[in-house]
Order: C-alpha cells, then sequence, then structure tokens
C-alpha cells in the first residue's frame, strides 16, 4: 500500500515537471512561431515569394545601380559616389550585402523544412518538394552571383539561421568556391527534374524561377568563370528547346513589339523578371527615375551613349525605317526631331506606356525590371562562341555565327547587317558584342557586369581597352585620371564590405582598397 | 409500506434529538463588575469548542447574561468558552453540567500599549531573527510615521539602511530609483522586489509592452501602499536572504508586513497632515537687455569667426530681427520689450494633505483592521499633482487551533496629473526674457501693461521659431491647459491560509489576485504651440489603457523540531506559481474638438494606433534547510529551481543554491559572563541568482508577412529562435558582524560584499547581415554575454545613549560603499555612435570602469590669446606646419580662436575630436548613507534624519543649455562673464551664434553632485494621558516636520538629487526636473 503511494506520488511529480513546461511556454500573439511554422504547402510557398519579394524590393535602389552607375553608360544626376568610384564602408546604401544574405537565408530555410512538410501534408507530393526546392536553389544562385560580382569574396553561407546553433562570424570564401556553389545549385536543381517550364499564370512563369531562368543563369554564371563550351550548352539548351512554353526571341521588327517586353511586359522573350503589379498597390519608382520631366528624376544617360543611340536612330531614318530599339524604344530625348543636336538623353524603357511616345501615367508606375530574357542568352551564346578561341576554320565557324547572331538582334531592330570578316581579332568581336549588349541592355542593370567580365577574363587581358578606356569614355562624372587610377586597382572594381558588418563579424577582412 | 418506514425514521429521528436536548443541555447566567457592582453581561460569546479550539457550537447571552447552548455529540473532550472584547477567555472542561455560571473580568492586557519586539518575531520561513545567517534591516513604520508625513514607502526608507541608495524625485507620484547594493545588470529591471506580507508585488513591466506614445514612467507603478497600513518594512541584500523568493529577488527584496487586526476592543486611528512646499530659488536667469545685448554678441562674434564678407546672413539677422532690435514702429514693440521671468508663471508653493482613517479589532476567532487614506499632494510645477485613495480591509478567522485563513483586500485608485511635456520648465528657463507671455497695452496713464491675454506668436518668422514637438511653445499656456493625466486603479485580493497538520509540521498557502487598471489621457492644446490647425500637433490628444492581472500562488510546507536545545531544524519546501498578462491599446488624434474629445471616434484625425499583449510566468520550487546546533552555530541552505516562460525550452530552467553559516560566539564559555555585550554574531553567507529576460518569449522565432509579390503572399522569417539564450546568473559572498552591547543600547552591524554578475543580457545586439535578418536590422532580442561585479562594504549603528522616564536620547548612523565595474564585454556589443556634436556625451559601456559612466573632453577653460591657440605636442613645444607656421588647434573643423573652449588633446594631433574623449567620472555615489538623531524629554520628541550621497557626479545638462550660448535660449547670470577680450579671465568663453564647438560634452558640464541633507526635522508633542482621558481618547499627538531643510552641496544645479534613467545604459542628466522642496508640514494622531 505505501509503495502504491509513492508510486503515485512519483507519476504525480513527473506529470507535474511535463506539464510545467507546457504552462512555461507561451506563444506571443501577434507572429507566427517558428515551431508551428511548417504545416502545409502553402507556408513553403509562402516563403519563397517572401525570396523573390526581397528580391524585388532591392531591385531598384541597389540591382540597377550596381549594374549600371560604375560603368558610366548611365549617371546619376544627383551624383554618387558608387559612380565617382568613391565608396566608403559607412556608405551602408551601397555596401550593405545584408538584403542578399536575407534571400539566400530564405532559400536555406526552405531547403531545410521542406521535405519536413510532407509529414503533415499528405497533398504535397515530392514532386512539388522538389519544384519548390528548385525556386529555392535559385533564389540562392542569384543571390549568390550578385554577390560575387559586386563583392567577389564574400561568406559561403548554406545553413539557416533559423536559430542561434549556428555560428554568426563566417569568413569570406573565394570567388571559386562561391561560383562552384551557384553551379552546383543550378545543377541539383536541373537534376530533380522538377524545375518547371512554365506556371499556373504568366505572371508567375516570368515572375519565378523556371528551368528557362535556370539555363540562363548558367549561362551567365559560366561566362563569368570563363566556362565557355557550358554556356553554349545551356544557351542552346534553353535556345534549341522544342517545348511549346519555351520563351521566344521575339523577332518581329516593330517598335510595337519590341516595347511591348517593358509595357505591359512579361512577353514571350522574357525569362525572369521581377514583378510589381499596380492593382496590388505595388508601383516603383523607375518611371520616375528615368523621366526627364519628373523633379524626382536620377537618371540620364551619359552624352557618349546618347551619342551611340543616335548614329543608331539617324540609320533607321535614313532607311526610313522604323525605330525599335532605339527612339522611345530603348532611349529618348525630349525633342526627338532635334535629336541629333540634344544633350541630353534618357532611358524610355521604364516611363514608356503602350502608346509610343506618351508615358505612363502614374498609375500604372509598375513596369517590371527584367533579369533575364531570351536576347541576352542569344549574345551570351554570342559571347562564348567568340571567346572558346579553338583557332583557325573552327574559330571562324564560331565567329561566324556570333556575328550571325548578333544579326538577327539587329535586324529585329532594322539596323544593317554586320558582315564578318576574318581579320577581325577577338578584341574586335568583344567590342561589337560589347556595343551590342549597351545598346540593347540599356538601363537593364547589365552594363557594369559586361565591362567588368570582359575586362577580367583571362587575367585581365582586355582590361585597358575593354573596361578601363569604356570606363573613362562613358563616365563624364569623374575626372579620367581619377577614373584611370582607381581602375588600376583590381581591389577597386569591387564594392567594400559596410563597416558595421565588420565590427560584428571580426573574422571579415576589408576588401584592401577601402581600408 | 414506505410512508411508513419514513414515519417511523422520522420519529425516531425526533425522538433522539428530544433526547440529546435534555440531557446534554447546559443553561447558565454571565456576569461581570462594573465599578464594583455585579451586572449581567450581555452578548458574552459562549461557544463549545473541541480540543483544537475548534468552535463546533455557540450562542451569545442575552440581554440578562441568560445563555443555554447543547453540546454536541461525538466529539470527544469538549470545552466551554466564555468570550468578550475587553475581557479575559475563560475555558472550562465540560463535563456533562447542566448549569454553570460565570463572571467575566477585564483584560488589562490587551487595553495597554501593544509593544512589538521585533528581535523574536518568527518570519514566514519559521526561523527567528537569531537563527538568520544573513544581513536583513527591519524598519518599524510606526516609529517613522509616529512623526513624520512621508507620502510614500520611498520616502520613508531613503538613508535608513546602509546599502539601499534611493533617488526620489520631486515631482508628485514619480518614480524613485531604487538600487541595493549597486547596479549588477546592464539591460534587466533594477527595482528590488517589493514582497508584501509574503506576497511578491512586482511593479516592474515587461519590455514587450508597447506603450506607443505614453512613456513607461506614465505607467510605472509606484507602490500604491498606504504607508499607514505598514507595521514593517524589511531589507534584504545578499543573494542567501532573498533566495527564498526566487530570482526575482535578485536585486534585493523589500518585505513589507501591513498591519493588521488584533484581539481587542475595536480601536479608531485618525491622522492627518498638512504640508507646504516651498521650491528652492532657480538659476538666475538673464533679463531682457541682457539677453539682447548677448545675442547681438553671439551673432557678432560668428560673423567675425565666418569673415564678414561671408556674413551677409548674420548681418542681415542682427540688423532686421525686430525682436533683438529696438524698433519701436513694430507692431509687437511692446511685446518683445519686457523683462520676463518665465519660470516664475509655471511653478509654485504647494499644499498637501494626507488623511487617514483606520479601526481594528477583533474577538476569540475573528479579528480585522479596516484602513482607509486620501493623499492630496501638490506639485510645484504648475499643472501637476497627485491625488490618491486607497482603502484596504484584513480579516483574519482562526477556525481553529490548527487552522487560520486570512483574508486581504486592498484597493487603491490614483490620479496623477502632469504637463503633456516634462520640459514646461526647461522650456520656461529657455524663452527669451524680452518677450511677454501677454500681450500688451496702454494704459491711460501712458504705461505699458499686460493684458489677460496670452501672447502666442510661435512661428517661423519669430526669433526662437516654431513649435519643434518638443521645444518652442508657450510655457504658461502649456502648464496651464495641456494635461497628461494617468488613473490607476488597483486592486488586490489575497487569500492565505495556514494549517497544523502534525505537531512542527504545518501547511501554509495563498492565492493571490491582482488586477490594474492605467488610463493615461493626454492633451496638448493648440494655444501652447500656435501651429497651424492642420498641424498633427494641434490639440493633439492621446487616450490610452492597460491592464494587467497577474495571479499568484504559493503551497509551503514548514517542518520545525528541537531537540532539546541542543538540535534545532526547520525545513521548508516551497512551490510557487507567478503568472501575470497584460494588454494595452492607445490611440493619438489630433485636430480634436476639444480637450475632453481624446477618443479616436470623437472626430480628429487618427495620428497613431497601437496596441499589444504580454504574458509571463514564473514556475519556482524551493527547499530551505536551517539548522541550529547548540544555539549558537547555524548552517542554512536553500536550493531555488525556478522556470521562466521569457526563456526556451532548454535552458528554461535554472537552479539557484545558497549556503549561510552564523556563530553566536557570544555563546562560547568565554564570552558567556561579559556583561557589556548582549550578542556577537558572525555571518558568512553564499548565494547565486539570476535575471532572466522579460518579455513574451522573447526567445522564441517567429515568421511574419512581408508583403506581396504580385498576387502572391510572402511570409519571411522575422526574429531567430535563441535556444541559447539563458539566465543572466549572479553569485554573491556576504560576510558580516552583529554586535549588540551594553543592555543592548549599542548595535551594529558590518557588512562586506561581493556580487559577480556574469552572462549579463544584452539586449537588440547586432549581428552580421549574413544571417539573413537585415529586415529587423540584423538584431537578435537578448544574447548572453559580459560580467559585471559589484563590491561593498556596509556599516550601521543604533545607539540608545541615554534612557530614563523623562530623557531618551538615541542615534543611529549609517553608510555604504560600493564599487561597480564592468569586467568584460563582447566585441560586438552596441557601442552607441558618437558624432562630434556640442553637447554631446560618448555613451559608453568599457570593461574597467563601473556602469553609468561619462565620458568626454577635458576641460581646460579659453584660449586667452593667439599663441595660445596653437597645437601643442607631447613635450608642450609648438607644433609647425610644413610651411613653419604654428599649427593652430581646431575643434573638429573649427579652428580656434581666443575666447573658444579649449579642450585637452589627448593625442597631440592638434585637432580635438573623438580620439580626445577620456573617462570623466560616473554618477554611482563612493558613499551614501543616513544618519538619525532622536530626543526625547517627557512628552516631547525630537527626530533628525539626515541623507548623504557622495563622490558621484551628474551631467548639469540644464546648466550647459543655459551656458551655450549658442542658439536663441536665455542664458543664465553666468554667461555675463564670457569672455569678451583678450585677458577676460574666466572659464567661459565667448558667445557664438550657431557655430564652433564650444560646449562639447565636457567634465565642464560633469559636476560632482555630492550632498548633505537634514531630510527631515520633526518634533511631536505628545499630549498627556489625563487630558486624553478626559477628551476620551487613548493617545494623542501632535507634530510639526520640516523636510529638505538644509542641503550641503557645491551643486550649482538647483538639486543634487537627481533621479538616475531608469535604464542602466543611459546617462544621468539634471536636464531641470522639478527640484525636491522646502516642505514644512503640521500633523495630529489620534487613537481612540
Amino acid at each position: 500500500m505505501k509503495k502504491i503511494k509513492y508510486i503515485f506520488i512519483l507519476v504525480f511529480m513527473l506529470s507535474l515537471s511535463t506539464s510545467c513546461n507546457d504552462w512555461l511556454t507561451i506563444y506571443p500573439q501577434n507572429a507566427q512561431v517558428s515551431d508551428e511554422y511548417w504545416q502545409s504547402k502553402q507556408d513553403v510557398e509562402a516563403v519563397i515569394i517572401s525570396g523573390y519579394y526581397s528580391l524585388r524590393e532591392m531591385a531598384v535602389n541597389s540591382l540597377l545601380p550596381w549594374g549600371e552607375l560604375r560603368s558610366g553608360a548611365i549617371f546619376n544626376i544627383n551624383g554618387s559616389d558608387l559612380q565617382m568610384f568613391q565608396l566608403k564602408p559607412i556608405d551602408k546604401a551601397n555596401s550593405n550585402w545584408g538584403p542578399l544574405y536575407q534571400i539566400i537565408n530564405t532559400a536555406n530555410v526552405v531547403l531545410a523544412n521542406a521535405h519536413k512538410v510532407q509529414l503533415y501534408d499528405d497533398t504535397y507530393k515530392t514532386q512539388e518538394v522538389n519544384a519548390h526546392l528548385c525556386e529555392a536553389y535559385f533564389l540562392r544562385a542569384i543571390s549568390y552571383f550578385y554577390l560575387v560580382r559586386n563583392w567577389r569574396e564574400v561568406p559561403l553561407i548554406t545553413e539557416p539561421y533559423e536559430d542561434d546553433s549556428n555560428s554568426f562570424q563566417i569568413k569570406k570564401s573565394s570567388e571559386a568556391e562561391i561560383i562552384a556553389l551557384v553551379k552546383s545549385d543550378i545543377k541539383a536543381a536541373l537534376a530533380t527534374g522538377a524545375a518547371k517550364e512554365y506556371f499556373s499564370t504568366n505572371w508567375e512563369t516570368k515572375g519565378r524561377a523556371t528551368r528557362w531562368a535556370f539555363y540562363a543563369l548558367m549561362a551567365d554564371v559560366c561566362l563569368w568563370s570563363e566556362d565557355y563550351d557550358t554556356a553554349i550548352q545551356y544557351s542552346d539548351y534553353l535556345l534549341d528547346s522544342t517545348s511549346p512554353r519555351k520563351p521566344t526571341f521575339m523577332q518581329t521588327p516593330t517598335h510595337a513589339s519590341w516595347f511591348s517586353m517593358f509595357n505591359p511586359g512579361n512577353s514571350n522573350e522574357s525569362i525572369f523578371e521581377l514583378q510589381w503589379n499596380y492593382q496590388e498597390d505595388q508601383i516603383n519608382s523607375l518611371p520616375i527615375y528615368f523621366d526627364n520631366s519628373s523633379v524626382d528624376r536620377k537618371y540620364e544617360l551619359s552624352y557618349q551613349l546618347l551619342r551611340d543611340f543616335n548614329t543608331e536612330y539617324s540609320q533607321t531614318q535614313a532607311e526610313e525605317k522604323e525605330a525599335v530599339r532605339t527612339m522611345y524604344g530603348g532611349y529618348y530625348v525630349a525633342d526627338p526631331v532635334g535629336y541629333e543636336v540634344s544633350t541630353r538623353g534618357y532611358v524610355w524603357k521604364y516611363c514608356g506606356s503602350q502608346t509610343k511616345t506618351d508615358k505612363r501615367t502614374k498609375t500604372y508606375y509598375d513596369p517590371n525590371l527584367i533579369i533575364y530574357r531570351v536576347t541576352e542568352v542569344m549574345l551570351m551564346k554570342a559571347e562564348a562562341l567568340i571567346l572558346r578561341s579553338k583557332g583557325g576554320s573552327e574559330s571562324d565557324s564560331d565567329w561566324q555565327e556570333a556575328i550571325n547572331i548578333m544579326n538577327e538582334v539587329r535586324v529585329r531592330s532594322n539596323l544593317d547587317e554586320l558582315e564578318y570578316t576574318n581579320n577581325l581579332s577577338e578584341e574586335d568581336m568583344l567590342k561589337i558584342l560589347l556595343h551590342e549588349r549597351r545598346i540593347e541592355f540599356v538601363g537593364e542593370g547589365k552594363s557594369w557586369y559586361d565591362v567588368l567580365r570582359f575586362g577580367r577574363r583571362n587575367n585581365n587581358k582586355y582590361k585597358e581597352t575593354l573596361l578601363v578606356q569604356n570606363v573613362m569614355y562613358y563616365n563624364e562624372q569623374a575626372s579620367e585620371s581619377w577614373l584611370r587610377s582607381v581602375l588600376s586597382n583590381d581591389d577597386a572594381l569591387f564594392l567594400p564590405i559596410w563597416e558595421d558588418e565588420i565590427k560584428v563579424n571580426p573574422l571579415l577582412l576589408q576588401n584592401p582598397y577601402y581600408n | 409500506m414506505k410512508i411508513k418506514d419514513i414515519l417511523i425514521i422520522c420519529l425516531f429521528l425526533v425522538s433522539s434529538v428530544g433526547f440529546a436536548q435534555n440531557s446534554r443541555i447546559i443553561r447558565g447566567n454571565v456576569t461581570e463588575k462594573i465599578n464594583g457592582k455585579t451586572e449581567p453581561a450581555i452578548s458574552v460569546n459562549v461557544v463549545f469548542a473541541n480540543d483544537q479550539n475548534r468552535t463546533l457550537t455557540g450562542t451569545v447571552t442575552d440581554i440578562n447574561g441568560n445563555f443555554s447552548l447543547i453540546a454536541p455529540l461525538n466529539e470527544g473532550k469538549l470545552k466551554i468558552v466564555f468570550s468578550f472584547i475587553g475581557m479575559t477567555t475563560q475555558t472550562f472542561e465540560y463535563k456533562g453540567q447542566q448549569t454553570l455560571n460565570v463572571v467575566m473580568n477585564e483584560d488589562l492586557q490587551t487595553l495597554r500599549d501593544v509593544v512589538i519586539t521585533g528581535k523574536r518575531v518568527v518570519s514566514t520561513l519559521g526561523i527567528t531573527e537569531r537563527q538568520q545567517t544573513t544581513s536583513s534591516q527591519k524598519i518599524k513604520m510606526d516609529l517613522i510615521l509616529a512623526d513624520m508625513p512621508v507620502v510614500s514607502v520611498e520616502e520613508a526608507l531613503q538613508g535608513k539602511i546602509a546599502g539601499l541608495d534611493i533617488l526620489a524625485g520631486g515631482d508628485p507620484g514619480s518614480k524613485s530609483s531604487i538600487r541595493i547594493r549597486g547596479t549588477a545588470t546592464l539591460n534587466s529591471s533594477t527595482d528590488p522586489l517589493i514582497v508584501i506580507n509574503g506576497v511578491p508585488y512586482s511593479t516592474t513591466i515587461d519590455d514587450s509592452f508597447s506603450f506607443n506614445t505614453a512613456n513607461d514612467e506614465d505607467f510605472a507603478a509606484m507602490l500604491n501602499l498606504n504607508p499607514n497600513d505598514i507595521e514593517t518594512i524589511e531589507v534584504l541584500k545578499d543573494a542567501a536572504s532573498t533566495s527564498i523568493y526566487g530570482t526575482a529577488g535578485a536585486n534585493g527584496v523589500l518585505l513589507i508586513t501591513t498591519k493588521k487586526g488584533s484581539k481587542s476592543k475595536t480601536t479608531f486611528t485618525i491622522s492627518s497632515k498638512s504640508s507646504f512646499k516651498f521650491e528652492p530659488d532657480p538659476m538666475p536667469m538673464l533679463t531682457g537687455n541682457q539677453y539682447v545685448a548677448f545675442i547681438q554678441d553671439a551673432i557678432w562674434n560668428t560673423a567675425n569667426a565666418r569673415g564678414v564678407a561671408n556674413s551677409g546672413d548674420l548681418l542681415q539677422l542682427l540688423f532686421d530681427t525686430p525682436e533683438i532690435n529696438y524698433s519701436p514702429n513694430w507692431r509687437y514693440f511692446n511685446e518683445y520689450n519686457t523683462n520676463t521671468d518665465w519660470l516664475s508663471y509655471v511653478k509654485r508653493d504647494a499644499f498637501t494633505s494626507d488623511n487617514s482613517f483606520s479601526m481594528s479589532g477583533g474577538g476569540e476567532k475573528a479579528t480585522y483592521r479596516f484602513s482607509m487614506s486620501q493623499t492630496n499632494e501638490g506639485g510645484t510645477t504648475v499643472g501637476t499633482d497627485l491625488k490618491r485613495l486607497t482603502a484596504s480591509l484584513n480579516v483574519g478567522y482562526l477556525f481553529s487551533d490548527k487552522l487560520r485563513v486570512d483574508a486581504d483586500f486592498s484597493y487603491s485608485g490614483s490620479d496623477k496629473e502632469d504637463n503633456w511635456t516634462t520640459a514646461v520648465r526647461s522650456e520656461a528657463l529657455k524663452k527669451m526674457p524680452n518677450k511677454s507671455p501677454f500681450w500688451m497695452t496702454t494704459d491711460d496713464n501712458g504705461n505699458v501693461v499686460a493684458t489677460d491675454n496670452f501672447f502666442t506668436r510661435q512661428n517661423t518668422e519669430e526669433f526662437q521659431g516654431a513649435f519643434t514637438g518638443s521645444a518652442n511653445f508657450h510655457p504658461i499656456i502649456m502648464a496651464n491647459e495641456s494635461y497628461n493625466n494617468s488613473l490607476q486603479d488597483e486592486e488586490r485580493m489575497i487569500v492565505h491560509l495556514k494549517y497544523d497538520i502534525l505537531p512542527g509540521l504545518s501547511y501554509a498557502g495563498y492565492v493571490s489576485m491582482k488586477f490594474k487598471t492605467v488610463k493615461n489621457r493626454k492633451f496638448l492644446p493648440q494655444a501652447a504651440t500656435d501651429v497651424s490647425v492642420d498641424n498633427s500637433y494641434a490639440n493633439r490628444s492621446t487616450d490610452a489603457y492597460s491592464n494587467n492581472l497577474s495571479l499568484q500562488t504559493e503551497n509551503q510546507l514548514l517542518y520545525r523540531k528541537d531537540w532539546n536545545n541542543v538540535h534545532n531544524l526547520v525545513a521548508t519546501i516551497i512551490w510557487r506559481t507567478d503568472q501575470s498578462s497584460s494588454s494595452n491599446y492607445s490611440s493619438e488624434i489630433y485636430g480634436a474638438a476639444s480637450a475632453g474629445m481624446s477618443d479616436p471616434v470623437t472626430g480628429g484625425t487618427v495620428y497613431s494606433l497601437g496596441s499589444g499583449d504580454s504574458e509571463g510566468r514564473t514556475l519556482s520550487g524551493i527547499a530551505s534547510v536551517n539548522y541550529t546546533l547548540l544555539n549558537k552555530y547555524i548552517v542554512s541552505g536553500t536550493l531555488n529551481h525556478e522556470g521562466k516562460s521569457s526563456l526556451g525550452q532548454s535552458n528554461r530552467w535554472g537552479t539557484f543554491p545558497s549556503l549561510g553559516v552564523a556563530w553566536h560566539v557570544k555563546e562560547e564559555s568565554f564570552l558567556k559572563d561579559k556583561d557589556w555585550l548582549d550578542e556577537f554574531k558572525l555571518r558568512g553567507s553564499y548565494g547565486q541568482s539570476g535575471q532572466a529576460p522579460s518579455g513574451t518569449a522573447p526567445y522564441i522565432g517567429t515568421y511574419t508577412s512581408t508583403g506581396k509579390y504580385n498576387t502572391a503572399y510572402g511570409i519571411s522569417l522575422a526574429s531567430m529562435q535563441l535556444d541559447k539564450l539563458k539566465w543572466e546568473s549572479s553569485t554573491e559572498y556576504d560576510v558580516g558582524v552583529d554586535l549588540s552591547l551594553l543592555q543592548n543600547r549599542l548595535s551594529m552591524t558590518f557588512d562586506y560584499y561581493y556580487k559577480y554578475t556574469k552572462d549579463l543580457l544584452q539586449k537588440g545586439i547586432s549581428v552580421p547581415t549574413t544571417t539573413g535578418y537585415d529586415n529587423n536590422g540584423s538584431t537578435i532580442a537578448y544574447f548572453n554575454s559580459g560580467e559585471v561585479s559589484n563590491l561593498g562594504l556596509e556599516y550601521r549603528f543604533d545607539y540608545t545613549i541615554l534612557e530614563n522616564k523623562k530623557w531618551r536620547l538615541a542615534a543611529s548612523f549609517n553608510t555604504a560603499r560600493n564599487i561597480n565595474q564592468i569586467e568584460a564585454l563582447p566585441e560586438n556589443i552596441n557601442q552607441i555612435n558618437y558624432t562630434l556634436k556640442n553637447g554631446e556625451y560618448a555613451q559608453k559601456v568599457v570593461p574597467g570602469t563601473p556602469t553609468g559612466s561619462f565620458f568626454g573632453y577635458k576641460y581646460l577653460g579659453v584660449y586667452q590669446n593667439a599663441t595660445d591657440t596653437y597645437a601643442k605636442d607631447e613635450e608642450d613645444n609648438v607644433m609647425y606646419n610644413l610651411d613653419g607656421e604654428p599649427i593652430v588647434t581646431r575643434n573638429g573643423t573649427y579652428v580656434c580662436f581666443p575666447g573658444d573652449a579649449k579642450y585637452a588633446d589627448m593625442n597631440h594631433d592638434g585637432i580635438i575630436n573623438e580620439k580626445d574623449i577620456v573617462y570623466i567620472g560616473n554618477s554611482m555615489p563612493v558613499i551614501h548613507g543616513g544618519a538619525g538623531l532622536n530626543v526625547r524629554y517627557n512628552n516631547f520628541t525630537l527626530n533628525m534624519n539626515l541623507h548623504y550621497r557622495l563622490g558621484q557626479k551628474i551631467i548639469n545638462e540644464a546648466r550647459m543649455n543655459s551656458e551655450s550660448m549658442y542658439g536663441t535660449d536665455n542664458q543664465s547670470k553666468a554667461v555675463l562673464r564670457r569672455w569678451r577680450n583678450e585677458g577676460d579671465d574666466t572659464e567661459i568663453p565667448r558667445a557664438l551664434w550657431h557655430y564652433g564647438l564650444n560646449y562639447l560634452g565636457s567634465d565642464r558640464f560633469v559636476e560632482d553632485c555630492s550632498y548633505v541633507r537634514l531630510q527631515s526635522i520633526s518634533l511631536n508633542y505628545k499630549i498627556p494621558t489625563n487630558i486624553c482621558k478626559s477628551l476620551s481618547i487613548r493617545t494623542a499627538s501632535v507634530f510639526f516636520t520640516a523636510y529638505d531643510l538644509l542641503t550641503l552641496t557645491n551643486y550649482t544645479g538647483q538639486d543634487p538629487e537627481v533621479n538616475l534613467p531608469s535604464k542602466v545604459l543611459s546617462l544621468a542628466v539634471d536636464d531641470a526636473q522639478t527640484p525636491r522642496s522646502l516642505r514644512l508640514s503640521v500633523g495630529l494622531n489620534v487613537n481612540f
């Protein structure tokens, strides 16, 4: 009898101690607790969406200026330390990589948890899990690709920070390690076979990671890492695909067809673009920043680029053809009739409406930012063809093909075809390509990465001609001597690490140029 | 059949009752002797009780003193008890008597004054003071209240106890800062735990509580307890003694015991006190003409420093500003040519009344005490006061000798009135003195006189500018018409139960419920700011509400056993729960139609809305053992196992042991026969305690909605799960000596302690953005790191120098020294950024310095001439530049000229900047304490209390602002000594209009605010007993008290007693808070 009493007391004590812990667990009423998240596929979906959301939120004020200002193609009329190569580590706006790591953490969290959801959600099929993992891989890969292009060496983080079990202080990894991760992420995603060719709505097909976006990203990464055969291989996956869902090159040489890429956007040619939707109150400042008549305007074409555009525009004018990617396509001047004497040009892509010369009205300030479109994949292939230098006649045929690709792009814009002659050097070929890219993708956040990639390849072989001289030619904001001295330092081509970041992570070493 | 059965049963029952009535009935008559005559005693309680004194049945005597009562069946031994208030209770064994006649006698014992001797009082833990191994000190409120009109508990305790540092504010109802044995934490609360009748009473508000617009001081509860209801306050200081109250007592414990009813005739006490407050003289400010001259001087100096060629704007300001020029044709000429002492309009002498009433009494079984008090304290700043009403009822009922139940109910309601902004005084000091608060007019004699209408010209064209949200308002309208009222209601219900299970083993438990609601209303009248009607400050009105419910329970088993005075054991097990939840809501609108319309539904434009919830729970299991050998060797140990809801599963439970030993040396044979020594006790203790973060589960990781990506919803990680977050833990060692000499007339206590806190809770710590929490600034809620130590000495003596029938002379003194030091900090602590700016002090937490340290420049006076401004190297040689010209020192980017402030160039680089910042003192006192003197001659008693705090420093921001000579603010008369020409022997630099760095955060404004204060002096006259008798009252006394009559200090500010900021890491700043006033009180205490 006594024993029973003790057992009873013991059991009571045990139940007390477990219920104590329950009693002490209080969840806040105004937030979703991590422990109770990851119950359904909608939970996974929502976190992935937040990754795109974060990428979009940094598009206008980070992705675009990072990709454009340093090349001098367009410039900030209010001045910018970025375009002057005068950044300091205290400049949080330009040197904080936090938003990209937020996307990386989001992706890491999905990669770590998506599988667990299957335990709770029977309707969540493995194929859907893999499809979600693919998108997470894409978000992680593209974020690291932005990091490596802007900081060169960054901490490599592949585990999520859901709790404080992982060390907060991680040192930088080399450029090669980052690139290797980006490539392996893309391959891992594609290996699941779950990367979608399309989503249920058109905006998702263009606004989320599809199989096609992986191909474009991989080609881009391979060009960066000078792996040209793979770049061609992945370009061809897209260009030669027989899928009816594949994005296609919109070759109709009309302004209306070409400009539909930017307004209304999400065109057939688009592979991946960041989405805004005025009906959901999602508008952005791009139309204002590029609008010549806005008091808050920010960006103008550099005078040299304006002249390049004018040259192309006069070609179509002379031949009485419709201007496609020039006037009211890629650029505009306030008075198109007197364009030749105009000293100020602007990017039209974001402020143009669907009618040719009218601007978007305020309601429709929701232009998307295109990250990849088919034309770029074609030009990436051309670039790889130029550079894989097989030598001899094989090289000739590669270069001929590259010229052909460029001509396809030019013809669509009602411009003269280029003729391939075998006295062109590799450098000449690259200059032609660079010109093509600069005009075609103006304002899309590409031009700095182009000159940087061209200049750095093959151990800075073309750094002087394709990087330094180009920047000096287009960038009129900074003096030539300053630019020459800055650009001679390879470290100056990359951003500083925000000083507060170094304060809290002593393992980080500042980019030596900024010490 | 059935009916028959029932009838039979009924009959049987009736007959058995009848039988019992017949045989067990007892009758009798009770009488009492009144003035020698025997009279029937009416309404005497006559009860049958069992051997545990549990009442079984009872009656009262009738008008003739007769009673009859039936003895209960089957209850074993029975007693018959006769009792009446004021009479001696008489008990008779029941042996089946049929009649019993009793004569009641007056109980002389209970009618005498009740004298409570503190020495042997048994604490809630069942331990006598003698058995304690730790230091504690008890204060009897009656002794304080007998002749001091204290309004709050804090006031009563200030300066009385060694190691208890209290700084009280000058405004009615303002929260005092209380620190026991220094500051041992950086981000947690520093307030001690208040325990009322064994029940913890929390006054802190947790972090997750969002106040939106109201500041936490508005909601922070001062202890809403009527000092007259308090019987004793005991202060527990070291970890070993506070351990049974759990970690909530980590900062020390104030044990408050309230008065209870006792078995006696009903007694009434009335006390009434009235006080008058007189404020000390304010800082003398410039007059209108002096002000104008100073402004013109300042503008000229800047124009010269900048070069007159570049100073067109300044010259225009100088010549085209009618406010500071003599321009009789200007429409406001009269309004800007007066001499106004703005402060005199917003301060006043105030009156405080405090009345309380109590009645108490009780009989054999039940005791009760009821009290009510009403306080109405006026503030010396116009628009501030405090009204408080408290009521409490305590009922104790003795079911039997074994079972006792006590119920406490208390209510307090307070209405604190304040101004919309606390800056009324500082604004009054800033206002230009040549501006009039009223429209001026010319009377019949041609004199310019003020009208009744306020002159409210505060716009961008005015010299001092438009309302900024915190400054540039009309202080008089602000003081009179704006308000910030907090209505606080608090109800507490506590039921205690005590049951003696077996001899030596008893159970005690309580359930406590506390409800608190605070309603806060603020209104900023548009007239005070003169902003346009569509401005968001126009008639800004706030309505906030919060409520809090806390529920506490405790179950305690106590075992006491004594083996022939050789072994004595007291063991306790306690299981305690604590649950507290709060919710709040606030709305702020502007454009309100009138002051009463603060509710957002009444119109106006909503400016902000906010709401919040928070909840916290604590569980603790405590075991404690106290063992005494031979009445002289004592060992005690306590183990507290405590869990808190604000920590994650794995680190939620903390175990905090403590151990104490004591040795009564006096009991040893070699001291036993020494008559002069009454007590000699050596003590030592060790204890651990902890602090948990506050807030509803701050450790928890959360997801939150980000926003939409096109039509899809995004959710992302919002905060990191902090599984490593753990208790901030402290370890304290204490050794002490208690001495009692000369027939207990002189008692002394000495304590030495060392407290080391590690794993300090660091709040809002920055982590690398690579963790992916960029959306919340890459911070985590809490992080454990850093160490801080406190080392201290405490000493106290009480000496009754003389005591006889006529005379009593007693003195007491206490002092405490605490050395606080930050021992270690993580590299990634948020060092608050410093920018080189006038008036800014660097806020740093640096290992090796105490918390609350000031960092700034060393001020060396004024550059007298050009050679003086040359930069010097380490050898004090002038430095030259490449051209061979001497380098002129620069304050930041400003080149120094004669007359500018001279700071020590610590690194000798010729530039004064953040690299020259040094440690310049801290706000912790070197020693603090108090002293008291009590003199009695016959019926007169004189009481004096001193409070001192020496060696601490403070940033005298009020002086800084009034000597900065930088902007439009009025300045103090001290600036009349400012540097004007070479050879001016002064430490005050020249005036510069919005230029230069002449008042950087330097030691010039960090002042020693040591003080010794005659906190109170009181004369009490006890009305002789024969007079009392003729007035049919028991005792009565009148008193006269003066408070803060005299303060010895070198501090140049208005009052050296400046409240410490509630956040440990904030700097202590004197920003012209309402100073403590001289108060004179008269009062009367009557018992009948």
